[in-house]
């Protein structure tokens, strides 16, 4: 019997050791900065290289049909195609366009958006989608077509066309839908 | 004699072995709230372990396809992008916190440039140790919750700061 009792007691001293795994897990030291450059938000940029024109439109500045109105005869002298999108600062996949496009990172990125005359709307200014103006959503980041005189088509595409962001793939599928007839 | 020996050492060994992971699963747990908002239902509810310690708990369920981000993220995201999940009291509550947040699962890169730290799809749930009010009776409390989802490349509005209202025991209701 005592040769048992040694047993047990043994056996036990050697279960507590092997304690399972708690919940708390290491945290980061510091945040990692993945992510080099930040989101510009310009009112408006100019026209880069490529035959691409990137506009920033405010509420500041009068109502959002007033204002597509207005940049259609612009688009149409630069012999583009208008879009609209609706973005966000914290929104990842806005921030990869917006480095591929704004800051030129990536010529497959350019390449689709070639011919294309950009309009970019932050949510955080004009809110969840301007209905009034022909816009409703549900995620970010949505592109918008455009008619010739600065109206919604009723055509739109969103960030789940494409999967993971990456510059590739967001062009293989942006390309052919701005380029559609 | 000998040969139910070993076996039931074998048991009694497993037994005490497991032992700990009796502390990870609440013995009582009360849903103190639950919503749905942006594509994630959030249930917030209250654990004591059988150790007895209370354990504030929300449970993040976004829709199929959206995953959350992590809770290691700062408030403001990476460099202004994503937005980490969060459970936390609110200024003036009568719970306080009685250790850190942990996570029920373990975040990992995203796929792209951005390679922010995500969970992967599926439910995520935050526990945080607490100290309930003293006395008898429930309380009306606030907590304050923060998430944002996406699903691939398509984002929802964030969540950031909720507040919401819940109804808490004091620690004489549970441990009389």
């Amino acid at each position: 019997m005592k040769k048992i009792a040694v047993l047990l007691i043994g056996v036990f001293l050697l279960a507590c050791t092997c304690s399972a795994p708690t919940l708390t897990l290491p945290r980061p030291t510091s945040t990692p900065s993945i992510l080099p450059d930040r989101i510009e938000s310009p009112v408006s940029t100019p026209p880069l290289e490529s035959n691409l024109t990137l506009v920033r439109l405010s509420p500041r500045d009068g109502s959002l049909t007033g204002q597509l109105h207005a940049a259609a005869p612009q688009a149409a002298a630069l012999g583009q195609r208008m879009f609209v999108e609706f973005d966000a600062e914290w929104c990842p996949s806005c921030k990869v366009i917006t480095l591929g496009l704004e800051q030129q990172k990536s010529e497959a990125l350019l390449a689709a958006f070639d011919g294309v005359y950009l309009i970019r709307l932050d949510v955080d200014e004009w809110g969840w989608g301007v209905p009034e103006a022909g816009f409703e959503f549900e995620g970010i980041p949505v592109f918008f077509r455009l008619d010739e005189n600065g109206d919604p088509t009723g055509d739109w595409i969103d960030g789940s066309a494409w999967g993971p962001d990456t510059y590739e793939n967001i062009a293989r599928v942006m390309g052919p839908w701005l380029h559609q007839p | 004699m000998t040969r139910l020996l070993y076996p039931a050492l074998l048991l009694l060994w497993l037994a005490a072995a497991c032992a700990p992971l009796a502390d990870l699963q609440p013995a009582t747990a009360y849903l103190l709230a639950s919503f749905t908002e942006s594509r994630v239902t959030v249930e917030i509810a209250l654990e004591v372990n059988q150790n007895g310690q209370a354990i504030l708990a929300a449970t993040f369920i976004p829709e199929d396809g959206y995953h959350l981000y992590s809770m290691d993220l700062p408030r403001g995201g990476v460099e202004g992008v994503g937005r980490p999940t969060r459970l936390e009291l609110v200024s003036g509550s009568r719970l306080a916190a009685a250790g850190s947040l942990a996570e029920s699962v373990s975040a990992v890169p995203a796929d792209g440039p951005g390679g922010l730290m995500v969970y992967p799809e599926g439910p995520v749930t935050l526990r945080l140790p607490v100290l309930l009010p003293g006395g008898e009776g429930w309380f009306d409390e606030q907590v304050s919750v923060t998430y944002m989802a996406c699903r691939g490349s398509q984002c929802s509005r964030p969540v950031v700061g909720k507040v919401v209202p819940v109804r808490v025991p004091g620690e004489e209701e549970i441990f009389p």
